[in-house]
């Protein structure tokens, strides 16, 4: 079903929710910095992946599109992003899925700052590389 | 009796009479230091300098012996690291052994080959101050008492068990590697600069059959913007890296896919 641009959800509101969050002590903080982390990561992932989407790429509607697009970014040259993109990916499924592994507070907002950085990068993408 | 050089400077003033025979040496001079030096200092094939521990022994031997059989090795040495400085000046840093040559060597018995120490006599040889002085580590007395001690940060790659294994398993990567390492070394092993390599291999959830090498970059004097600065400069020379190896574009293009840059938050 088509949702206009304006109605849809923005990802950037996920890293909004995310740096929020991390710092809420109203919640225990091993959830808020796995939570954040995992926001984090989404926001930065779902940025790029609309952006390339914008740009013409053709992405997968499985769970391979994590991968897809962080090898579309390196494929173009945007190593940079795509290694970034690839660090938040490897950080949120330690967070969503590694409970033995201890995350920390400074890990967290590392990711949200990283979310932050893979985003503007991702803006500055332009469809020339291709 | 005429050397080699005069009979080739007279030789030359007699086609040449307008040029003073000073300047036909300055010449001659320029031209053996351009032409012939390099070739010569390239093909030279130094001598194997004796292991650091085996100098301390051979240091605290001497001062047994009498004065007679008191041999200067330290110069020897010393002419040795000088001649590699020459090759460095002209050929770079691409030279194997090249650290054991310039490096102080004299009195490190007690410190792993990888965290060398340099020792300073003269205040005005001392190069500017490094951010970190730290103590003077404990170590035997040597024949030059340092004043104060750099230290070199140790440890500046580590390779994990999985990538050592693919390492010794595969040539190709082999030499992606060993190029990649080479270029870390020769823009990062600096002693102001705080900076760690791991190189690991990751085996991708979704695809099981695929390895990821991850070189995890650790900058913990760094703040974000540094680190990012870092990360971004540290990926480009990866990449010029492999631009410039002998390789198809579709293996470029797959080396590239695999090889990520990680920065690790402190």
């Amino acid at each position: 079903m088509f949702t206009p641009r304006h109605r849809r959800f923005r990802p950037r509101k996920f890293l909004k929710l995310a740096s929020r969050l991390i710092d809420d002590k109203k919640y225990e903080e091993p959830s808020r910095i796995r939570t954040g982390i995992g926001r984090a990561y989404y926001a930065a992932h779902l940025f790029t992946k609309e952006k390339m989407e914008r740009l013409g790429y053709s992405l997968p509607d499985d769970h391979t599109v994590h991968q897809s697009i962080i090898d579309e970014l390196m494929d173009r040259g945007d190593t940079t992003i795509g290694s970034k993109l690839d660090r938040l990916l490897e950080k949120r499924r330690i967070a969503d899925y590694y409970m033995g592994t201890p995350l920390y507070m400074n890990e967290g907002r590392y990711c949200i700052r990283l979310s932050d950085e893979v985003i503007s990068g991702a803006e500055l993408l332009s469809p020339k590389k291709r | 009796m005429p050397t080699l050089r005069d009979e080739l400077v007279s030789s030359i003033l007699l086609s040449n009479p307008r040029l003073s025979s000073q300047e036909v040496s300055e010449q001659i001079a320029a031209l053996i230091e351009r032409e012939i030096l390099p070739t010569v200092l390239s093909k030279l094939r130094l001598p194997r300098l004796p292991s650091p521990l085996s100098l301390k022994q051979r240091e605290l031997m001497q001062l047994r012996y009498r004065k007679g059989r008191v041999t200067d090795f330290r110069e020897n040495v010393g002419f040795m690291q000088d001649l590699e400085k020459l090759r460095l000046e002209y050929y770079g840093s691409d030279l194997t052994n090249e650290d054991y040559y310039t490096r102080g060597l004299i009195g490190n018995t007690q410190i792993p080959f990888h965290q060398v120490v340099r020792y300073f006599k003269k205040k005005e040889e001392s190069p500017p101050e490094p951010d970190v002085i730290q103590q003077k580590s404990d170590v035997s007395p040597s024949l030059d008492t340092p004043e104060r001690i750099i230290r070199k940060p140790s440890r500046l790659i580590t390779f994990d068990s999985n990538i050592a294994e693919k390492i010794t398993s595969d040539p190709n990567f082999e030499m992606i590697i060993a190029d990649v390492e080479s270029k870390i070394r020769k823009e990062y092993d600096r002693e102001t600069l705080n900076v760690y390599f791991s190189f690991s291999i990751r085996k991708d959830i979704v695809g099981p059959h695929r390895e990821k090498t991850i070189i995890r970059i650790s900058l913990p004097d760094c703040s974000f913007d540094e680190k990012m600065k870092y990360w971004d400069k540290i990926d480009a020379d990866i990449r010029n890296v492999i631009k410039t190896l002998d390789v198809t574009e579709p293996e470029r293009k797959a080396i590239n896919r695999n090889l990520f840059t990680h920065v690790e938050p402190s």
